[in-house]
């Protein structure tokens, strides 16, 4: 028996490194100071761990894009956009979950070492070069997640989201892990590179692939079998129709804060994994399943602002736009080109602004014992509180795609890629879907303008962290609208991999 | 390609005529001489209390995970105990990345132990 030693990159992964020492610090820190007034420095803690993380990864953007231990890890800047957007998302919910705990009197400390760690799984979906890693990466986030989702033990329905999520998520990992299965059955390999190679996709970044099978010589039922569960698993963590139908109870269930995490940092690591799974592994595959993907995201569309026209609840409408925003991230993949790839990041980062900045308004409104997220709770905002229902219209607008906010630039580059890649049916599906959507978004916008307050409410200050967020949040949804061109050049050089 | 799965359809055949087999031939052969004692269900020897549907304390079910975490841990151990011996041959660099990989391992399962037993996951009557 011989072994060489394995080449430890570890610079590669010191983004994650750093988070792994946050999240046990914090876990550390918990422990000497257990009671609520050591809440405040665990905050800090994680959002320095995650800034000097994120401030590494920044460093790195000019680091030769390479595979890091034993071909499991790509160090690349895909790796690396996708890094500091979810610090972003990481940080703005510790801020979140602070304001909100505080407010509810129910604050255990290991709410911020689990989202250090689902923090790294999101890294880890993103920078996978294996498939074995993407799924360590999808459980890791996970398991945190069915902890963090049932964390307001003081209420009921967080017990039925908590459990739901957990039941349907193991089934979810059950069909990736099959997936991936049949995968390494058909090619021998879970290197996604060399599957890729083993398919005839033309170079970029491979490995040794030992054991892989000859290019040409792959068993293709069953791969496609494996890639449709694959579509089953993944899409289930970006909450694509059909496999949506825990998404709503979750969204309501779980702390606001935990809600934007999932709703923007969850979705987005299931589009970093798609994406690097469909479009490194599966190119040459692209007519057989950018159909099947351009079905699954017109049902999402449709599906996801039908069913928000009916919502009440201002956490459950957001929860089905989200779905809907999943499907208009679907069709940049289906796209299946560089321009698609490059659309597909540009909208993760605007769709990070906007749900962002409409869930701080959120918890900005919400008050000790009761969220306040019924939608005519809205009613008449603009004359208490004008600059947050300025805000929360401008993140509305957004999200319903209107110039020049970052909401139309971005569907205008998924939509435009979707028909240079010939889907000028789909493009079409997804405006016309868009343009339903609208009623709803703009429905909040009209109870906090045109209806006069239900009740007067006394007015409190509201916590100023969470307000910085949403006016951040309010600024970059404007600004990257009339100024797309920086982001759009890093998202194009992000994702150079794709051919 | 598929031909190198076959040991695992041979093992899953075998596995399943095994299990049936028992039933079946126990079923078969088997003399049957039941008596009430034969007839209650097995406790260890014990005789059987009320219904095992009834409300105990959760500690039994923290106790049991904590010890299936730790004894899971273990797992790990074995194998690179297993290849440590053969580390050897390579060379004193190779036995201390062994051994680094292993610190780093139990340091994180230390931290767990401190951790489980700061929070008095152990403490019975905490």
């Amino acid at each position: 028996m011989t072994f060489a030693l394995p080449a430890l990159d570890w610079w590669a992964i010191a983004p994650m490194l750093v988070l792994v020492l946050t999240g046990c610090a914090t876990l550390v820190a918990e422990l000497v100071r257990g009671d609520d007034a050591g809440r405040a420095p665990l905050a800090w803690l994680t959002v320095a761990g995650a800034s000097v993380s994120g401030g590494i990864a920044l460093g790195q953007w000019d680091d030769p894009a390479r595979l890091a231990f034993s071909d499991m890890v790509s160090s690349d800047r895909f790796t690396l956009f996708f890094t500091v957007l979810f610090l972003v998302v990481t940080c703005v919910t510790v801020l979140f979950a602070f304001e909100q705990l505080r407010r509810e009197d129910f604050h255990p400390g290991e709410f911020y070492p689990l989202l250090a760690f689902s923090t790294i799984g999101m890294v880890l979906m993103a920078a996978a070069a294996d498939l074995v890693i993407t799924f360590i990466g999808v459980e890791l986030l996970s398991i945190c997640l069915y902890i963090l989702v049932g964390f307001s033990r003081r209420r009921r329905e967080p017990e039925e989201s908590a459990i739901k999520y957990l039941l349907l998520g193991s089934f979810a990992s059950a069909f990736l892990l099959y997936g991936i299965a049949l995968v390494y059955g058909s090619t021998g390999t879970t290197s996604l590179a060399c599957v890729g190679r083993a398919l005839g996709a033309p170079g970029g970044l491979v490995g040794a692939c030992e054991g892989a099978v000859a290019t040409g010589s792959v068993a293709t039922g069953m791969l496609l079998a494996g890639i449709g569960l694959l579509v089953v698993g993944l899409g289930f963590k970006a909450a694509l129709v059909p496999f949506h139908s825990w998404a709503p109870d979750v969204y309501e269930g779980a702390p606001t804060a935990i809600t934007a995490f999932m709703s923007v940092g969850v979705k987005a690591a299931a589009f970093a994994a798609l994406l690097r799974v469909f479009l490194v592994a599966f190119p040459t595959l692209a007519p057989d399943w950018s159909v099947l993907l351009a079905v699954v995201a017109t049902v999402t569309m449709v599906t996801g602002n039908t069913v928000a026209l009916f919502q009440r609840n201002i956490k459950r409408m957001l929860g089905y736009s989200s779905i809907a925003h999943a499907g208009y991230l679907l069709v940049a993949i289906v796209a299946a080109s560089h321009a698609g790839a490059a659309s597909l990041l540009f909208y993760a980062v605007g769709y990070a602004a906007m749900n962002l900045g409409a869930f701080a308004i959120v918890v900005v409104l919400g008050r000790a014992g009761e969220e306040r997220v019924a939608i005519s709770d809205y009613a008449g905002l603009s004359q208490r509180q004008p600059l947050l229902a300025a805000l929360m219209a401008t993140f509305m607008f957004a999200l319903a795609g209107v110039p020049p906010t970052v909401g139309f630039v971005g569907k205008f580059y998924v939509f435009s890629a979707a028909v240079d890649a010939g889907y000028v049916w789909l493009a079409l599906a997804g405006l016309a879907s868009s343009v339903a959507s609208a009623y709803y978004y703009l429905r909040v916008v009209y109870q906090m303008y045109m209806v006069d307050p239900k009740e007067v409410v006394a007015s409190h200050s509201p916590h100023r962290w969470v307000s910085l967020v949403a006016t951040v949040a309010g600024f970059a949804v404007i600004a990257l609208g009339v100024f797309p061109g920086g982001i759009i050049g890093v998202a194009t050089a992000s994702t150079s991999f794709v051919r | 390609m598929a031909f190198d799965f076959v040991p695992i359809l041979i093992q899953a055949l075998v596995a399943i005529i095994i299990a049936v087999g028992v039933i079946v031939i126990a079923h078969l052969i088997g003399s049957r001489n039941p008596t009430p004692a034969k007839l209650a269900p097995y406790e260890c020897g014990m005789s059987p209390v009320g219904q095992a549907w009834r409300r105990f304390p959760i500690k039994f079910f923290l106790t049991a995970m904590l010890f299936v975490l730790f004894d899971i841990e273990v797992i790990f151990f074995v194998p690179w105990a297993a290849v440590l011996r053969h580390l050897r041959a390579g060379g004193s660099e190779y036995v201390l990345f062994a051994l680094g990989e292993m610190a780093v391992f139990v340091g994180f399962l230390a931290l767990g132990y401190v951790y489980i037993l700061k929070k008095r996951a152990l403490e019975w009557e905490a």
